[in-house]
């Protein structure tokens, strides 16, 4: 029997069904399969099984290309849409802090450009219109800086408030230079309270807030944030620009600050290093004018009125500098010693010739006092002598050097000499004189010699020292009153010499005396032949006696036979 | 140190009972008394110091209620505490404040407050008796003063600064 036979024989001897068999032969796959129904079948265990491989397959659909993500778009965007629509806020709070970024990058290559042209700008306006606006200013009485704002900016944030929503208080506040702030505080929660105000008023949602709002040349821009909002105050016209750095402000202060803002009580100080961030806020932009005709006219106009103006200066500065030479050039010819021969300009520079006495006044002195400068004029003046009454005075003084109680003037070209000088003096000033330029004499007659007034004194006391004796009763000298006599004569004369050199007159009396002898007539008479004796004796030795005066005294000194002088000396203008 | 504190405070009352006049010479306001019946608030500070800490109340004088018009609520939002100010010659006006307070609080909750009765220097013609104003003072740290001669108001003030910087 073949093996197939036996198979077939041992088959049928147990009656075996393929399903009883399929356990031992495919059990396992069975079991697999199972697990695998029930991973289908049940939506847990499907779930899990999906997560499990989701993310791979994810990431292998999109290798293979957009398909997976075409097909999630629709569910995905209805599903943030009702997420939305469910809770507004939520949404809002989560994409707040990120979604300002995004916008802002495009936008400020944009702005970068903008400032370029407005940085080129103010070099080119800042010449003659500022000119225009001191005008202006003055005019209006608007201090300078703020008329050029107007004119230059666009806007200027003058204010940034960073205000706690809920309360209105003011967490911090920066203000641009020269602005007056009000209580800020005050001033945020008002703004907070127009805020309510607005919103219950117009009955608007909650998230809409104030945003904007204008006074005179104000506006004011407000950034509301979940927990805090920005306020800006701008004077002018507010771009975009100052609404998105505040946007952008806010949603930093709002990242860096979460959990402050959140349980904000009242505790500013948390919020000091804000600061920075809120000056970056102070922006401003200046306008771009465009150059216009009228422009192009008004500054001609002003370069032709400056030109006038400085061609007037400058007129007046020439005008100026010719009067003061001119006044120099008179001041010149006036002063003595000094003749002006030529003046003229050499190379530009002024010149002035002429002929100068040394002793005259320097020329080149006269240029201060007339507001000239050395540099201002060349002075080509040749030493002369000047024959200037002056000038000869001056020169008399420097040759003859008088002493101190003589005085020299020049009168008509006779130099007149005053005083008392020593002879040798004297005699030298007389020799030198009229050699003089200028001096044609000498007029010494009131020049008098200091030697001869010694003389004339000296003389004077030796007279009135002598005395001459008579005997009793006699008018006749006694014979050896000789000596005496003689002695007298010769003082007498020199004293007569003498008076006159010396400027001086002298009046010399001879006085007699008698004794008490006989009567008074007697007396008299006897003194007085005797005076008249001694002045016969003197006579007689050669003495002009119309110079001597003769007087008797009587008995007025008893006892006295004798004959005494008197001598009074004077200024010779005083004498006969 | 100084510390530097702020809190927002509203001004409650029922209309004529002199709040304005009460805190006005004790506040600075740069505004005028117009924005009371315009928007309904006018904003005053008052500064406090206690030792080192500086304590600034922004104060919301809130326009007066009666059967014209009712406080704006929304002007609550975010107090630290509330001034209640009655007229103590009229009954009504402490009434009115008690409703004041009640309303507060349930926007507020239950945050540091004062009463204030005015017209202390009519104090022989309130028409509180001693039962009454026990009852007040267990309910509410309360002040008497004067707008006339500004007696108590300043007390008021620090009392509820005091209490706030507790919080």
């Amino acid at each position: 029997m073949s093996a197939r036979l036996r198979a077939r024989a041992r088959r049928r001897e147990h009656d075996y069904t393929l399903d009883d068999l399929r356990p031992f032969l495919v059990k396992p796959e069975q079991e697999r399969l199972k697990s695998l129904e029930h991973k289908l079948e049940t939506p847990e265990a499907l779930a899990e099984a999906i997560g499990e491989v989701l993310p791979q397959a994810a990431v292998a659909s999109q290798k293979r290309g957009e398909e997976l993500s075409s097909a999630m778009q629709p569910l995905m965007l209805s599903s943030i849409h009702e997420t939305v629509r469910k809770n507004p806020e939520l949404f809002a709070d989560a994409i707040f802090p990120s979604i300002g970024p995004a916008v802002r990058k495009a936008a400020r290559a944009a702005l970068e450009g903008l400032l370029q042209r407005v940085d080129d700008m103010v070099q080119q306006t800042m010449t003659l219109e500022s000119l225009r606006w001191r005008i202006e200013a003055a005019r209006t009485g608007r201090p300078f800086v703020e008329v050029v704002m107007l004119h230059n900016l666009a806007y200027r944030v003058e204010h940034v408030f960073l205000v706690h929503r809920e309360s209105g208080l003011v967490l911090q506040h920066v203000a641009a230079e020269n602005v007056a702030a009000e209580d800020p505080d005050q001033v945020s929660a008002m703004l907070a309270a127009i805020d309510d105000f607005a919103r219950d008023a117009f009955r608007e949602e909650k998230e809409a807030g104030l945003s904007r709002f204008c006074v005179g040349g104000l506006t004011g821009v407000v950034e509301h944030g979940p927990r805090a909002m920005l306020v800006a105050i701008v004077r002018g016209v507010a771009t975009k620009d100052v609404e998105a750095s505040l946007a952008e402000t806010l949603e930093q202060i709002h990242r860096t600050y979460a959990a402050p803002l959140e349980q904000f009580k009242g505790d500013v100080a948390t919020f000091e290093p804000t600061r920075d961030a809120l000056v970056g806020c102070m922006r401003e932009e200046r306008i771009q004018k465009p150059k216009s005709r009228r422009r192009g006219t008004l500054a001609l106009a002003a370069i032709a009125v400056l030109a006038l103006v400085g061609a007037g200066i400058g007129w007046k500065v020439v005008h100026d500098r010719n009067a003061r030479f001119d006044a120099y050039l008179e001041a010149l010819g006036e002063e003595p010693g000094l003749t002006v021969t030529r003046t003229g300009r050499d190379g530009g520079r002024r010149f002035v010739e002429g002929l100068g006495d040394p002793l005259a006044q320097d020329p080149a002195a006269l240029l201060a006092p007339h507001g000239l400068r050395a540099s201002d004029v060349e002075l080509r003046f040749k030493p002369v002598y000047s024959l200037d009454p002056p000038l000869t005075e001056r020169r008399a003084f420097q040759v003859l050097r008088p002493p101190p109680d003589v005085s020299l003037r020049l009168a008509g070209g006779t130099l007149v000499a005053a005083g008392v000088a020593e002879r040798a003096w004297i005699d030298r000033a007389r020799l030198l004189a009229t050699s003089l330029p200028g001096v044609t004499a000498l007029d010494d007659t009131r020049l008098f010699e200091a030697e001869a007034i010694t003389s004339a004194r000296a003389a004077a006391a030796t007279l009135e020292g002598l005395q001459i004796s008579f005997p009793p009763g006699s008018a006749s000298p006694l014979l050896a009153e000789r000596a005496r006599l003689d002695a007298a004569a010769r003082a007498v004369q020199a004293l007569l010499d003498a008076a006159p050199r010396g400027g001086l007159s002298a009046r010399i009396e001879i006085v007699g005396h008698a004794d008490a002898t006989g009567t008074p007539e007697k007396y008299q008479h006897l003194s007085e032949e005797r005076a008249s004796s001694v002045a016969a004796e003197l006579d007689a030795r050669g003495v002009a006696s119309d110079r001597l005066s003769v007087r008797g005294v009587g008995e007025a000194d008893l006892a006295a036979r004798k004959v005494t002088f008197h001598v009074r000396l004077s200024p010779a203008s005083e004498g006969s | 140190m100084n510390t530097l504190e702020k809190r927002k405070v509203c001004l409650l009352g029922a209309t004529g009972v002199g709040k304005t006049s009460l805190v006005m010479r004790f506040v600075r306001s740069i505004f005028s008394d117009q924005y009371l019946t315009t928007i309904g608030t006018k904003i005053e500070t008052k500064h406090l110091t206690y030792g080192d800490h500086e304590l600034v109340l922004v104060l919301w004088d809130l326009s007066g209620e009666d059967e014209f018009q009712r406080v704006r609520l929304s002007y609550l939002r975010g107090a630290a505490g509330y001034l209640l100010v009655a007229d103590g010659t009229r009954r009504a006006t402490v009434e009115t404040a008690i409703a004041l307070h009640h309303v507060a609080a349930e926007v507020v909750g239950d945050v540091p407050r004062v009463l204030v009765l005015n017209k202390a220097d009519l104090r022989a013609f309130w028409e509180l008796d001693d039962a009454y104003e026990r009852e007040l003072t267990a309910r509410f740290s309360v002040f008497e003063a004067s707008a006339k001669t500004g007696a108590g108001v300043e007390e008021a003030f620090r009392a509820l600064g005091h209490a706030l910087l507790q919080r």
